[in-house]
């Protein structure tokens, strides 16, 4: 199972960027950016090209999908988890609909990030 | 009328017609000049007997009336006597030693002339139009005799004249010399006038020829007829033309004015267009035509006088009317009209000038004593001028039309041809038929649809549009019945053939089309080939039929599932709720009762399932056997008449006496008939009664039951729809009175297997009667019944509790599934025989040879070996003792492949239990009660405990509630949720380790949201529960994301199965998997910073939240309580989470009511955590 090199993380609450930071470190991924915004999340996309990012929909700018989408524009490719605080069936279509490749319900315990992370690649 | 105006023409053309001569005769006898006219010293006598001879006129002188006449001409008119003339002529001079006497009117049919010198007569002629010409002394026109008087002598002249004309005799006396001088004057005029008329007929004889004009044949006769008659009167004719035949002499006159007087009328009609432009006139002509025509015809035979005066009459009508006729036709500006009317004036005034002259109006001059004959020469001549005029009018007329024609011509070519093109290279076949239906026109495309390879090879062809055209000779009719009444027809599509006989679609546009005459001679119209279009309608309808047989299909199924998995719940139910125990005694017995119920149900809905695919396979076998007709009747009276009580209706049975006691039909189904019309009956009836009449019908051979109620009843709709299968009368009926919607269609069916069918009569609201009739078989050995007291019957009583019998022996029974084996088991035990149950066909075999058992009990459908295999190598290895097939395969051919095999007997699934003590009685010994054995009991066991979570996805509630009845008894939480899309949510947010997902779910179904989940990240097994375990099924469902599945109804089992693969057990502390790293985070100290630093953070959400709420900023507290319900749980505060999350719901949702208690829970719980950490801390310190 390979395992993601470069990381994104967007969320505007720091705590949460934090969390998910520490997270992944104990899972052995230390390369992270980190984006409290949709534009800045673009922009530090464009500057590093990371092959994997964790985004949370509900973002003060842009909305996650549409930050989504912008990234997929860019690089069909990468591997975008979307993390949101609305769990409804409709949300998770929409995100999974315009390529999202997981789908993360806050709060998320550990072990959630952990299935996140086995499933890069697939 | 006519008669009335007769003394205004009469004279007129009497005059005309008698006036006429050509000698006249000076008053003054014996004067210088010549001739001399007689007449005045003439006496006349008449005779009206025409008796009296030259002897007796001259003998008795004085006696006789002897007359003078006053006119210088004698005429006695139109009368049928003899009249005498006398004259005394006494010469003062020799003038006439060589004289003529000259009587001057051609027309006299006989003439005697006498001449007496001294009382001696010294000459007699006879003469006349009755004798030959040649017999005149004197070969002239007129009558003439030579005569010698001498100087101073005295002579007689008697003339005795008889004639059919009118007659007059102007006599004079002439010198030879002066009579032919004067005579060759007056013959050059009638031969000038003569050649003059002649050459006006050839010439225009001529023109006729040339020019075709009916005008001019029409006046040459007009002319002819004028000719003969001016030569008729003249006398020229009978001395030119047929000085022999007097006959023809005395009638040329007569026919030659009417054939003139037809000449002139069809002249002047033709010239002046009676026909089309004077309506008005054109009867009166007619008539006149008519009546000139009938004259002509009998001129010959009718009497002169006569025909004269009709003419005379018509003719001066004639003359006015063409006159008038004339004048008007020139007012309005028709040239040659003018000379028309100069013409008939002509003729008009000459005859006025020469009456005026006879009576001595006018003088007596050559021009009016000739005044008639230039009249008629004039309008003759100008006749002719006017048609000249007339012709050249035309002619013009005609060229300016030629060249308006042209014009039009010229422009119709350019646009026919624009057509042309249009016709040449339309797509669209375009054709003209005649009424026979042969091709008359086509353009190419319609040769091309017709399979020609041109239009000129499709009219050689004898290929005709009602002849071969048409695939359906009824679609013609109808087309052409169509055009009938409306005259045309529009896209009529029919299939049609080509030449080749190959079909087409065509579609017909047609119209008749009528001749100049109106006559329908023809059609014409268009076709188009429209097989393309036909096909995709076509290949749409069958698709759609298609489509509809699979959904009609896809509901029966669905149907069905539902009325088997019905029952079945509540059998497994209840049937488990007594496996668990502690219930009482009636509860108990309740529930039994229900599952006996649900059962018996079950069973009848899969027979009836079976008995349709037998139908629909065509394997229904009926056995005809002698039953009891009241037997039967009773058995459906006991069935339903209890039920029909409860439901407080009537139940009445009418029999119609007298009836066969026993009749030939198949028992079982003419039951099933009966019982499922009766039970419909009663299913559909909520009040009134239930009639069941039983009746014969001889002339068919046929038994017949009328089952009648007074029920809801059906519309036409309904009506039509309830025998046939798949298709429900209503489905919501189905629903709503329960059964599957199978029974009538079937019911129908056997009746009509049996000989007979079943027919139906109701009314919305009112009621049903079904009429079933059967074949009743020979009934020459039957008894009769007449009357209600003969028609009892025993009856087995079917619902007689069960008499074990006690049975002693060995049983062998092979099966497979442990539930049947349980019941054989149960069955068994209490007989006292002896039982060893083995799994499959192979054992079966091997514990046989080992061991004879008394009998074997062989299930069929088996693993390893089939229980048919088993029997068949039992068989063949010697086995003697019974084998009976145990099994629920029942279709005749399988139930005779058992008995081939080696079968003693079968028993069916599921199990009567009098009939499997029947059987087992038949093939093991009765035993003695002291051979019992005791029965051993055995112990239930114990439940293997499991630890986790488990979503259960189902939309069925009792569904839910069942597993999670069933899962807490494994020791297993349980969170059940009734859709899709729920169960993503569920999966997602909450903490599970395995997920039980219902396939059929409203809004989302099963296998989207596996497939959803699975995509999201979600890594737990999911397991399918499903009604279906074919390999394909579960193919699929492990390709969507499906871990396994469970087949419902549920198996214990197979629950087991699943949880012990998933779960981990009770007694195993969770350790090495994913638990395991989330305990191990949580410690982490690396992570403590985090949740230290997050709590810290806590006071500013909580200020945040204060600030929000008492400023009413929901949206501001909407964010905050988003924010925490997402970090709370994650940093291991899930109170947080929750709290938070009930906030934001009641935000979301509006509901401020309850937003300060959410929000107060809220600060409370963030309370707890900080005062929590602060405790901690310090303790840590401590």
């Amino acid at each position: 199972m390979s395992k993601p090199r470069h990381v994104l993380i967007v969320d505007d609450v720091s705590d949460m960027r934090s969390l998910l930071k520490t997270t992944l470190y104990k899972f052995d991924v230390h390369d992270i950016h980190e984006a409290s915004s949709g534009q800045k999340a673009l922009d530090t996309y464009y500057e590093h090209g990371h092959d994997m990012v964790f985004l949370d929909i509900n973002l003060p700018d842009i909305s996650g999908l549409e930050v989504l989408q912008k990234l997929l524009e860019r690089n069909s490719r990468v591997h975008v988890v979307m993390v949101s605080g609305e769990a409804s069936a409709d949300n998770v279509k929409g995100a999974l609909g315009r390529g999202a490749k997981g789908f993360v319900v806050k709060p998320y315990s550990p072990n959630k990030i952990k299935s996140a992370l086995d499933r890069f690649g697939a | 009328m006519l008669y009335r105006f007769k003394w205004l023409f009469l004279p007129f053309f009497v005059l005309l017609l008698s006036s006429h001569a050509v000698g006249s005769i000076n008053a003054n006898f014996l004067s210088s000049s010549m001739p001399v006219n007689l007449a005045p010293a003439g006496d006349y006598l008449i005779d009206p007997e025409g008796e009296l001879s030259i002897s007796q006129i001259r003998g008795a002188d004085s006696r006789l009336p002897w007359q003078k006449q006053a006119e210088e001409v004698p005429n006695f008119g139109f009368s049928d006597v003899t009249v005498w003339a006398r004259y005394y002529i006494n010469p003062e001079d020799n003038r006439f030693s060589q004289g003529l006497i000259e009587i001057g009117y051609p027309l006299l049919d006989h003439v005697e002339v006498y001449l007496f010198f001294d009382g001696l007569e010294i000459k007699k002629y006879e003469f006349g139009d009755e004798h030959p010409f040649s017999k005149r002394p004197v070969k002239h026109r007129n009558f003439i005799v030579p005569v010698s008087l001498f100087e101073n002598n005295k002579y007689e002249l008697y003339i005795k004249v008889k004639t059919t004309s009118s007659l007059q005799f102007p006599v004079a006396l002439w010198d030879q010399t002066s009579f032919w001088e004067s005579d060759a004057t007056s013959s050059m005029f009638s031969a000038l006038y003569l050649g003059a008329m002649a050459v006006m007929v050839l010439y225009n004889f001529a023109l006729f020829m040339y020019l075709r004009e009916r005008a001019y044949i029409y006046y040459v006769s007009l002319v002819i007829g004028t000719i003969g008659f001016q030569t008729g009167i003249d006398g020229y004719a009978y001395q030119l033309f047929f000085p022999n035949l007097p006959l023809l002499q005395s009638k040329i006159v007569s026919v030659s004015i009417t054939f003139q007087m037809v000449s002139a009328i069809l002249f002047a009609k033709h010239f002046l267009s009676i026909a089309t432009s004077k309506a008005s006139l054109l009867h009166m002509v007619n008539l006149m035509f008519a009546l000139s025509v009938l004259l002509f015809c009998f001129a010959i035979f009718l009497p002169y006088a006569s025909v004269i005066q009709t003419i005379s009459v018509a003719a001066a009508l004639m003359c006015m009317i063409w006159l008038v006729a004339g004048i008007y036709e020139w007012s309005q500006g028709n040239r040659s009209a003018k000379l028309f009317v100069l013409a008939w004036t002509s003729m008009v005034v000459g005859v006025v000038i020469l009456s005026l002259n006879k009576n001595g109006i006018l003088p007596r001059l050559f021009v009016t004593e000739n005044a008639m004959v230039i009249g008629t020469l004039g309008q003759v001549v100008l006749f002719s001028l006017a048609l000249a005029s007339r012709i050249n009018q035309e002619r013009d007329e005609k060229a300016k039309a030629t060249k308006e024609a042209l014009v039009a011509n010229q422009r119709a070519v350019e646009n026919l041809s624009k057509y042309q093109t249009l016709y040449e290279e339309s797509l669209e076949g375009m054709f003209k038929c005649n009424q026979r239906g042969e091709f008359i026109h086509a353009n190419p495309a319609m040769a091309r649809m017709l399979g020609f390879e041109s239009v000129k090879e499709l009219m050689k062809s004898r290929f005709t549009f009602k002849e071969d055209l048409f695939a359906d000779h009824d679609q013609l009719t109808m087309l052409f019945k169509q055009l009938r009444d409306t005259g045309s027809s529009s896209e009529f599509d029919a299939e049609l053939f080509d030449r080749n006989r190959d079909y087409f679609w065509g579609a017909l546009s047609l119209r008749m089309v009528d001749n100049d005459e109106g006559q329908r001679k023809y059609f014409e119209g268009t076709l188009r080939d429209i097989t393309e279009r036909r096909e995709k309608e076509k290949a749409q309808m069958e698709k759609q039929a298609a489509f509809e047989a699979t959904q009609a299909k896809s509901f029966f199924l669905a149907n069905m599932s539902h009325e088997i998995r019905t029952p079945l719940t509540a059998i497994i139910g209840f049937a488990e709720s007594i496996q668990e125990g502690g219930l009482s005694k009636s509860e108990e017995a309740g529930y039994i009762g229900t599952i006996i119920r649900s059962s018996q149900h079950l069973l009848h809905v899969i027979n009836e399932i079976l008995d349709l695919s037998k139908i629909e396979a065509n394997k229904l076998d009926v056995e005809i056997l002698k039953l009891d007709l009241f037997a039967i009747v009773k058995e459906a009276q006991s069935c339903c008449e209890m039920k029909a009580r409860e439901k407080g209706l009537d139940f009445n049975i009418v029999y119609e006496f007298p009836l066969p006691r026993h009749i030939y039909s198949d028992q079982t189904r003419l039951k099933q008939v009966l019982l499922n019309l009766t039970s419909n009956a009663l299913k559909f009836t909520e009040q009134g009664s239930i009639t069941i009449t039983v009746f014969r019908k001889p002339e068919t051979e046929q038994i017949g039951f009328r089952v009648q109620d007074t029920g809801i009843g059906m519309t036409k709709d309904q009506q039509a729809k309830v025998f046939e299968a798949f298709t429900q009368a209503d489905s919501s009926t189905t629903r709503l009175h329960g059964g599957t919607g199978l029974g009538l269609s079937i019911a129908k069916q056997l009746a009509e297997v049996m000989g007979g069918d079943i027919t139906l009569t109701s009314e919305l609201d009112k009621g049903s009667t079904f009429e079933v009739l059967v074949s009743h078989g020979d009934l020459s050995n039957v008894d009769w019944v007449s009357d209600i007291s003969q028609a009892g019957v025993q009856q087995e009583d079917a619902n007689a509790p069960v008499a074990i019998p006690r049975l002693q022996g060995e049983i062998l029974y092979a099966e497979d599934n442990t539930d049947n084996q349980d019941l054989v088991s149960m069955l068994i035990k209490p007989t006292g025989a002896s039982l060893k149950i083995v799994q499959n066909g192979a054992e079966a075999m091997a514990e046989a040879l080992k061991h004879q058992y008394d009998l074997v009990l062989m299930d069929i459908q088996m693993p390893m070996m089939s229980g048919t295999t088993a029997t068949r190598l039992l068989r063949e290895n010697g086995y003697k003792n019974p084998i009976i097939a145990i099994t629920a395969n029942l279709m005749d051919y399988e139930i005779k492949e058992y008995l081939s095999v080696g079968c003693n007997g079968y028993l069916a699934k599921p199990v009567n239990k009098n009939r499997f003590y029947e059987v087992l009685s038949l093939y093991l010994k009765v035993a003695q009660e002291s051979q019992l054995k005791e029965v051993s009991k055995t112990s239930s066991p114990q439940r293997q405990q499991y630890r986790g979570t488990v979503l259960v996805a189902d939309d069925v509630e009792d569904n839910c509630t069942l597993f999670a009845s069933k899962l807490a008894k494994y020791g297993v939480d349980c969170v059940t949720v009734e859709d899709g899309s729920r169960a993503v949510e569920e999966a997602l947010v909450g903490d599970f380790d395995l997920v039980l997902m219902d396939l059929n779910m409203p809004r989302m179904n099963g296998d989207e949201a596996t497939s959803l989940l699975r995509n999201s990240g979600f890594m737990e097994p999911i397991v399918a529960l499903t009604a279906e375990d074919d390999s394909q099924t579960i193919q699929l469902l492990l390709s969507n994301g499906f871990d396994g599945h469970l087949v419902k109804p549920l198996s214990e089992e197979k629950l087991n199965t699943v949880l012990d693969r998933y779960l981990l057990p009770a007694e195993i502390s969770p350790s090495g998997s994913a638990k395991e790293t989330e305990n191990e985070i949580a410690t982490d100290p690396d992570f403590q910073v985090l949740i230290d630093n997050y709590v810290a953070g806590l006071g500013g959400y909580v200020e945040k939240l204060n600030s929000a709420h008492d400023d009413n900023q929901w949206e501001e507290l909407k964010g905050l309580a988003h924010q925490l319900k997402g970090s709370g749980g994650s940093f291991g505060f899930n109170e947080i989470s929750a709290t938070a999350k009930e906030l934001e719901a009641a935000l979301k949702e509006n509901n401020i009511a309850v937003v300060p208690e959410k929000f107060l829970a809220l600060i409370h719980e963030i309370g707890a955590v900080c005062n929590q950490s602060i405790d901690d801390s310090i303790k840590g310190l401590g």
